[in-house]
Formats: C-alpha cells, sequence, structure tokens
C-alpha cells in the first residue's frame, strides 16, 4: 500500500478520465468533511468549551483513522476519549446490569474491570484489519502497544498476561506475512518483556522463573531461519538473545563453548548451502566478533575469552573458511572473509603459520576481480592492513 | 560437501518461467570468454537469447564474473527477489533498452531535468485521493518538492509566500511544526518544513522561542530525543532536533520546563547525545534506528549527519563510532549488478538509498584527522581513492540514470523501474547524485565567520561545525568517468543538512545573533 510513508499510486492527476477524476473528488471531499468534523469535536484548542469524548466522536475517530492511519494527532485524540472513558468505568459506583455482572464473574474479574477488558478487546479489534493494510505505520503499532500497556495498569496479571499472549500470535502472524518488518520484530521485543515481567513472580528472578520466555523466542528465530536462510531481522535477533540465553542457562564454560561451537556449525551447513548469502556472512562476523575485545557491541560468548581462544576460533574458522572455496570459487564474500580474519588472526597472533601475507595479497586480488565494483573499498583495505 | 538445511518451497517446485529456467543453464555462464566481445557481446542476462544487438563495452563490474549472484542453488524468499530485481534492471543497465530517452555523449541517459523538474511543481499542486494518507506529513512534501527543485538549479524563492502562508497553521503555539493544522508537532514534520523554509529564505515565520520549548519537552534524559510527545525515541529525532536547532541558532543549554533537565539533570541539549548515538551501533558496524534494533542505512545517515552537527567530524565520528566496522557496512550495501544502494543486507536496492547510504561517504571520510594525512582537505578529497574513495560513484550514476528516471511526459524518479515516480524518490536520487558527482569536505580554516561568532561558538552558543563544510564540482575528467555530459550534472547539495550551500549560509547570517 505504502512505501515509506508515500501511497503507491501515481502523483499526478494527468490522464484520468472525467469520471475517475470526480470520484476522486468525491472521495476527497468526503474525506476533508469527516475530518473537519472530528477536528472540530476534538476542539484541540479550545479553552472554554469541555472536550467531547462523546461515543459518536469516538466513532467518527474510527472512521477517519481508517482512512488516514497516519494522523498521529487523531490517534491521540482517540486515546484521550479512552482514557475518559475508562476511567469512568472505573470509578462507576451504579451496580452493573446482571449480564454484565455474569459475565464479569465468568472472567474472574470485577465489572468494571471486565468492561474495560472488553474496550480494550474492541480497539485491538478494531486494529487488525488496519494493521493488515498499513503493515510498518507506526501508529498503529503504537496504538496496540498503549491498549496492551493500559490494560496492564488496570487489570490483574492474569487478564493482561492473556492479551499479551494473543499479541505474541498476532506478531508471528504478521511476520509470517513480512519477516523483514522491523515494526514485527521491534514489537515482539517489547511483548516478549511485558510477558516475562507479568509472569515473573515479582522477586526479580526472572531468569529462571516460568516467565523466562528466552529460549522459546530462541527456538523461534531457529525456526525463521529454517523458512528463510537470507532473513537477516531473524538472524539479528539471534544474536541479540544469545547472550541472555547463556546467562538463563546458567552457562558454564564448557558449556558455553558447545553452544558457541555448535552456532558456528549451523552457520558454516548454512553457508555450504549458499555461500553468496549476504545474510549468513554477517552472522558469521557476528560470531567472530564475540571473541574480540575490541568489538564492544558484541558481548563474549566464551568465558574466558583471551588471546588464545581467539587465535584458536580464528585458525579454525579460516580453516572452515577456506574450504569453502572449493566449487565456490567465484564468491567474494569467501575471499573479503578469509582476508579480514586473516588480519585479526596476525593482530592475535602475530607468529601465527596458518597464513602469509603473499596468501592474503592473493585473496585480495582474487576479491578485486570478482568484485570490482568496491574497488576503491579494497584499494582503502589494502593499504590499511599494508599488504 | 554441501550440508541440507530443510528449506521452504522455492518457485522451482512450480516450475515456471524463462528466468528459473535461465537460472539453471550454468553453461551458459561458465562458457563466457574473459573479455566481453563475442560475436553477440555482451554478458548473459534473461532474455539475452531473446536480443541481438552488439553491446557496448559495459563497465567493470557489470562483467559475466561478477553476475555471480545467478546460481542455480535453492533459492531463498530473500534471493528469489533480490534475482528478480536484478533482471529487471539489467536491461536497463546495460543500455539494451533506453525506454526512448535521449542519450548523452557516454550512451546513459540524459538526466531529464524539465520533467523531474515540472515533477516536483506538480507534487506541491492537486493530488489524488489515496495522498489523504499524507495529511499528517505534509511538510514533507514541501521539502522533497522545493529542495528537489533547488537541486536541478531551479529558483525556488518565488515558492517563499506561498509556503510561509501554508506552513503558518501548521505551527503550533507550544512550539514545532505537525503534519497539518491542529495537529500535534512532530520533529519530522518540523524537520521537513525548517528545511524547506530555509530553502526559501522564508525562517521568519518561525516562532523560535516555542520551537526552543518544544525540543525540550521531547530531549530525553538518555540523551537521545523523542519524534513527538509519547512517539518513539530514535536516532532521526536526534538529527531533526540538532538540524532544527542549529538552522535557528537555538540557544544549546535546556528550557527550564525540559522534563530532561528537571528529571534527568542535564543541562543541554548535547548531554548524552554522543554516547546514545554510539549505543545505536552494531557489531556489524551499521546504525540501528534505536539500541538493540536491526541496523538500516537511513539510521546510518542520520547518525553521522547529527555527530557532524555535535563537532568537527574528524573529533565527533571516531569518538562515538567504530569507523572501520561502519565503513565496511556501507560498502556492503552497494548492490550488484544494480550499482546502487540497498538499505539492509538482503534487501533491494533502492534510489532513494542514494541519498541515505551515498551521501555517507563524504561525512565518513571527513572522520579522517586532518593533520595526519598533512594536506589540504580539498586535495585530499580530490584523492581519495584515486577518484574512487569507498564506494563505487560512477555504478550510483548508472543506476540513477538508466533505472531511476521515469520516461514520458510525467518525469519524475523512482525506487526502480517497476515502481512509480514520486517526489520522496526524487529529492532523494538528486541528493545521490550530486554525492556522486561533486566533492565535499570538511574545512574549518577558511571559515567566512566573524569575530562575534567564533566567540559565540567558544562560549557554547552555537553549533558550527555543521556550517564548515565545503563542496566543489566535479572536474570534466571526472565527469566523463562517470560517464555524464554538462546538463546532466546537478547542483552542489550541503551533505549534513541536505540543501544547497546557498541556503544554509542563509540561514547561518540570519540567526547569526543568536538568542530567543
Amino acid at each position: 500500500m505504502q512505501s515509506h510513508g508515500i501511497p503507491r499510486v501515481a502523483a499526478t492527476t494527468l490522464d484520468k478520465s472525467e469520471q475517475a477524476r470526480n470520484k476522486e473528488r468525491k472521495q476527497i471531499t468526503q474525506y476533508q468533511a469527516l475530518e473537519k468534523d472530528v477536528v472540530d469535536r476534538a476542539e484541540l484548542d479550545a479553552q472554554v468549551k469541555a472536550k467531547d469524548y462523546s461515543d459518536a466522536t469516538f466513532r467518527l475517530t474510527s472512521q477517519l483513522l481508517t482512512q488516514n492511519p497516519e494522523y498521529y494527532t487523531i490517534w491521540n485524540y482517540r486515546r484521550l476519549i479512552l482514557q475518559h472513558v475508562f476511567a469512568r468505568e472505573l470509578a462507576a459506583d451504579e451496580a452493573p446490569s446482571e449480564q454484565d455482572a455474569a459475565a464479569a464473574d465468568k472472567a474472574g474479574l470485577p465489572p468494571a474491570q471486565h468492561e474495560v477488558l472488553l474496550l480494550i478487546k474492541e480497539d485491538l479489534q478494531f486494529l487488525i484489519p488496519l494493521l493488515k493494510q498499513y503493515p510498518k505505520c507506526y501508529w498503529i503499532w503504537n496504538h496496540r502497544s498503549w491498549l496492551l500497556g493500559t490494560a496492564t495498569k488496570h487489570l490483574p496479571a492474569h487478564s493482561a498476561v492473556t492479551l499479551w499472549h494473543a499479541e505474541l500470535g498476532l506478531v508471528s502472524k504478521m511476520l509470517g506475512l513480512d519477516s523483514r518488518n522491523f515494526h514485527g520484530w521491534g514489537y515482539r521485543r517489547e511483548v516478549v518483556l511485558a510477558i516475562e515481567r507479568l509472569s515473573s513472580n515479582g522477586d526479580g528472578e526472572k531468569e529462571s522463573g516460568s516467565g523466562n520466555m528466552v529460549e522459546s523466542e530462541f527456538a523461534y528465530t531457529t525456526k525463521m531461519i529454517q523458512s528463510n536462510l537470507s532473513n537477516f531481522s531473524a538472524w539479528h535477533y539471534r544474536s541479540q538473545l544469545i547472550p541472555r540465553l547463556l546467562s538463563s542457562r546458567n552457562a558454564d564454560t564448557k558449556t558455553r563453548q558447545e553452544f558457541l561451537d555448535a552456532e558456528f556449525e549451523l552457520i558454516t551447513r548454512a553457508l555450504y548451502t549458499d555461500p553468496y548469502d549476504q545474510s549468513l556472512w554477517f552472522y558469521h562476523q557476528y560470531l567472530m566478533a564475540t571473541l574480540s575485545p575490541a568489538n564492544k557491541q558484541a558481548e563474549p560468548v566464551l568465558e574466558p575469552c583471551g588471546r588464545a581462544e581467539q587465535a584458536r576460533y580464528l585458525e579454525r574458522e579460516i580453516g572452515s573458511v577456506r574450504e569453502m572455496l572449493e566449487g565456490a570459487e567465484d564468491c567474494k564474500y569467501i575471499y573479503q572473509a578469509l582476508l579480514e580474519y586473516s588480519g585479526r588472526y596476525l593482530e592475535v597472533e602475530a607468529e601465527g603459520e596458518k597464513v602469509t601475507l603473499e596468501e592474503m595479497r592473493g585473496w585480495l586480488r582474487e576479491l578485486r576481480g570478482i568484485d570490482p565494483l568496491r574497488e576503491g573499498r579494497w584499494r582503502d583495505l589494502e593499504r590499511k592492513m599494508g599488504l | 560437501m554441501r550440508a541440507h538445511i530443510s528449506r521452504s518451497m522455492s518457485s522451482q517446485e512450480e516450475g515456471d518461467d524463462t528466468l528459473d529456467e535461465l537460472l539453471k543453464d550454468r553453461a551458459r555462464i561458465e562458457e563466457l570468454p574473459d573479455n566481453d566481445e563475442d560475436e553477440e557481446g555482451g554478458p548473459p542476462f534473461p532474455g539475452k537469447h531473446l536480443k541481438s544487438k552488439p553491446k557496448k563495452d559495459l563497465p567493470a563490474w557489470m562483467s559475466s564474473a561478477t553476475l555471480s549472484l545467478f546460481h542455480e542453488d535453492e533459492q531463498t524468499p530473500s534471493t528469489e527477489v533480490l534475482a528478480k530485481t536484478a533482471a529487471e534492471c539489467l536491461p536497463y543497465l546495460t543500455l539494451e533498452d533506453t525506454q526512448g530517452l535521449p542519450l548523452n555523449s557516454h550512451g546513459l541517459p540524459h538526466l531529464r531535468r524539465n520533467p523531474h523538474a515540472e515533477f516536483l511543481r506538480s507534487c506541491l499542486g492537486d493530488l489524488p485521493a489515496p495522498y489523504a494518507a499524507m495529511d499528517a506529513s505534509r511538510p514533507w512534501l514541501f521539502y522533497w518538492c522545493i529542495a528537489g527543485q533547488s537541486f536541478l538549479g531551479e529558483d525556488v524563492s518565488s515558492y517563499k509566500d506561498r509556503l510561509i502562508e501554508t506552513v503558518r497553521p501548521l505551527q503550533n503555539p507550544g512550539g514545532g511544526f505537525g503534519g497539518g493544522h491542529g495537529q500535534y508537532s512532530h520533529c519530522a514534520c518540523t524537520y521537513a518544513t525548517i528545511l524547506a523554509l530555509t530553502a526559501v529564505d522564508g525562517l521568519e515565520v518561525v516562532d523560535r522561542k516555542a520551537m526552543w520549548h518544544w525540543l525540550g519537552q521531547v530531549k530525553q534524559s538518555n540523551g537521545g530525543f523523542r519524534m513527538a510527545a509519547n512517539a518513539e525515541q530514535d536516532i532521526r529525532g536526534a538529527y531533526c532536533a540538532l538540524t532544527i536547532l542549529t538552522l535557528l541558532n537555538l540557544p544549546l543549554t535546556l528550557p527550564p520546563d525540559s522534563p530532561a533537565r528537571l528529571a534527568g539533570g542535564l543541562q543541554t541539549f548535547t548531554d548524552g547525545l554522543g554516547a546514545w548515538i554510539a549505543t545505536c551501533q552494531s557489531y556489524e558496524g551499521g546504525i540501528a534506528g534505536a539500541p538493540g534494533n536491526e541496523v538500516h542505512g537511513a539510521y546510518a545517515f542520520c547518525a553521522l549527519a547529527c555527530l557532524c552537527i555535535l563537532d568537527a567530524p574528524y573529533r565527533s565520528i571516531p569518538a562515538y563510532l567504530d569507523v572501520p566496522l561502519l565503513t565496511r557496512w556501507l560498502a556492503s550495501m552497494q548492490t550488484t549488478p544494480e550499482g546502487g544502494f540497498a538499505g539492509r543486507p538482503n534487501k533491494l536496492v533502492d534510489a532513494c538509498y542514494s541519498h541515505w547510504v551515498g551521501a555517507c561517504f563524504a561525512l565518513l571520510e571527513a572522520a579522517r584527522p586532518p593533520e595526519e594525512t598533512q594536506q589540504h582537505p580539498a586535495v585530499l578529497a580530490r584523492k581519495g581513492g584515486e577518484g574512487q574513495g569507498l564506494w563505487n560513484k560512477a555504478a550510483l550514476v548508472r543506476y540513477l540514470l538508466t533505472c531511476a528516471q521515469q520516461p514520458g511526459k510525467k518525469g519524475g524518479m523512482r525506487d526502480k523501474p517497476s515502481a512509480r515516480p514520486d517526489g520522496y524518490h526524487t529529492c532523494y536520487s538528486l541528493s545521490g547524485l550530486s554525492a556522486a558527482q561533486h566533492r565535499y569536505w570538511y574545512d574549518e580554516r577558511s571559515g567566512t565567520r566573524g569575530e562575534e561568532e567564533e566567540e559565540e561558538e567558544e562560549s557554547g552558543g552555537r553549533l558550527l561545525s555543521a556550517f564548515n563544510w565545503r563542496g566543489e564540482r566535479g572536474t570534466a575528467e571526472e565527469m566523463r568517468d562517470l560517464g555524464v555530459d554538462e546538463e546532466d550534472v546537478v547542483e552542489l547539495v550541503h551533505p549534513v543538512f541536505v540543501l544547497r550551500f546557498e541556503a544554509v549560509e542563509g540561514a547561518r547570517k540570519r540567526f547569526a545573533g543568536g538568542g530567543v
């Protein structure tokens, strides 16, 4: 529907039939009338008149937002209306109807809170078709987040967490539709955090508590990767989870090493399947970065992680990557990796015999031949590496 | 030695079109001679067998070896789409299909200056109904269309009065601009409005004092900025806020009612900012919108440009970012065979990244300490990689001229051939073109500032580094190497503020007195 927030339609109005133009004029007029109506009711600048939080206005915001979900000010106004309604429900001291009372009882909630839950659920439902149509609209995800946050604030944990679990289901569906959707992955992280918080014992020991989702999330990344090896968003999330995963498992030195080896095994197998896949090489770079103290953005996996460990893995991986050349002699990523890891290796192990400068020059030569687009970059690297 | 990891259904199971058949035919690629001059000429591409015209010499990066992305290995959904895009672009890149456009002396399509200018003009007029979706982002249209025209050398001063009257109702009493009348102020809307006003020298309409207060509301205790009240915090906010502060010369000290001051104890808008930006860099070297998120090209530009506003690039960039890692990441985003840029690994080329990634390199190259090279920055810029620098400018120019231009009456520039043109892509394609065609460097030695301003900066009154950038048109030889004629050359675009230098200078002078 939209790309970078711009509608995917021709921007100019030339070449349209008079009929088409008339139809569009009607749409525009209708939109403008609707907008004026809502804004007048919202009377955002009004000093005197009381705010209009009526149901009628609420329904008009639904209409307007359905047409223009990027209208962030109206989302804000919708939230003001909802806040007003929630506050009114929670403060109400008139007895609920028998029907409402029974339904609330069934849900295990006081009637007022049950009413709030129903309202929230309704709004979440309203968002679903919008989200499907505009999966990259920040404001829709934001409103969902706000609704869930409100639920968490006003409802007991058992109710709120049910809603959050439903969100997890929704975001999985959205990521199924577009596995690279930023918003989806960010929202997922938010959802997981909320579920963990609500499921913890409240004593801060959530890492080993039943609410700890790091294992299932890690498994989720495995699943996403298996369905699309190129999905860098999944590999990225995986890299984010690893430090927590290991601490949650109380992994000792040996376990950590086994884990790292298993990850290398995974990525190596993936690279054999497709060494031309850029995402895979970035993940390989991540694993290697965990070994390097210079890279502050990658938390170490191994404990200890000193020069000896670094040198050992560098040696092993250089050997492993070298073998990938067979049948993929035209793969630029292989030569790039060999060059970069060799450079690092010689920094760690100056007398290292695994690679020679001559070999490195050879790899650089190959790289320049295969990837002439980046000639300037390779020349810069050559100078920096002193080759 | 090939292990198998289970894959999802690939289109090969559906067994369909010519592209798949050609991709399976590996022998074709292996049998190619070393040079391109066989009897048919040129590298293979899907559909080649349908053509028989002889080809001109193609650039090195389009030779057969670099078309290695066409491998018959099992494809993932991502790589399928990548291959589809490359196939879509190749006929244009190889000049097989020049879309009926007039060609320059190097055989590339001319830059369609007049149609693109006309397109941008029309985007400021009536728009079709679906553009209601941009009702909360109207300032962007002002900026893309006005700045875009100025990059083509058009005189945009005549828009001044009209723009001022249009944005007046978008300005809120509490400061800042929203996407439309009655809409809450938003960093992006404010940024776009300020830039558009700067382009037409119309900044007098801005309520600077209120703006200062509003920016204080979006500054966060952790050093970053929110995009609007209750909105997301991300690196765009930082770049937008610093741009606004600097062009308007607002006091750097936080307003008394700023939550960041009251709750966080911060004193200035720049407190904690560099450190927060640093947390957005990942192990791959790229920059994310916020810490922990996936990295993306647009955010790299925001980070670099923001740091260039904060201080001299050779100080601020290395202080907060790992430069070699970032260089590596940015260089990886240029795609083969298209020559344009993608925004993330394994994603598609898109003309707008010509700016978001392409314009990063000039900023990055200025991160080198000037004393290290003991050369005048202008000379350095010229020599950077002997005309090639860290990225392939000729490849980008080729992509933009052959694939990103809309043919026909309408004009405008587009993401890729299968996309429609729009103001956003036109503006940023032109900016990317400028990054490729001209040289930009940082030089604080030849400033035109007066003594008063020097004192002001020293006393922490104004950030002046961003005004120390210089630009110089590429030489005739460089234009030849890029494959462009004089009429294909765009104007110089300020690498930090993405406006004409003259406009930036106008803003600097206008508010040189400072204060609110």
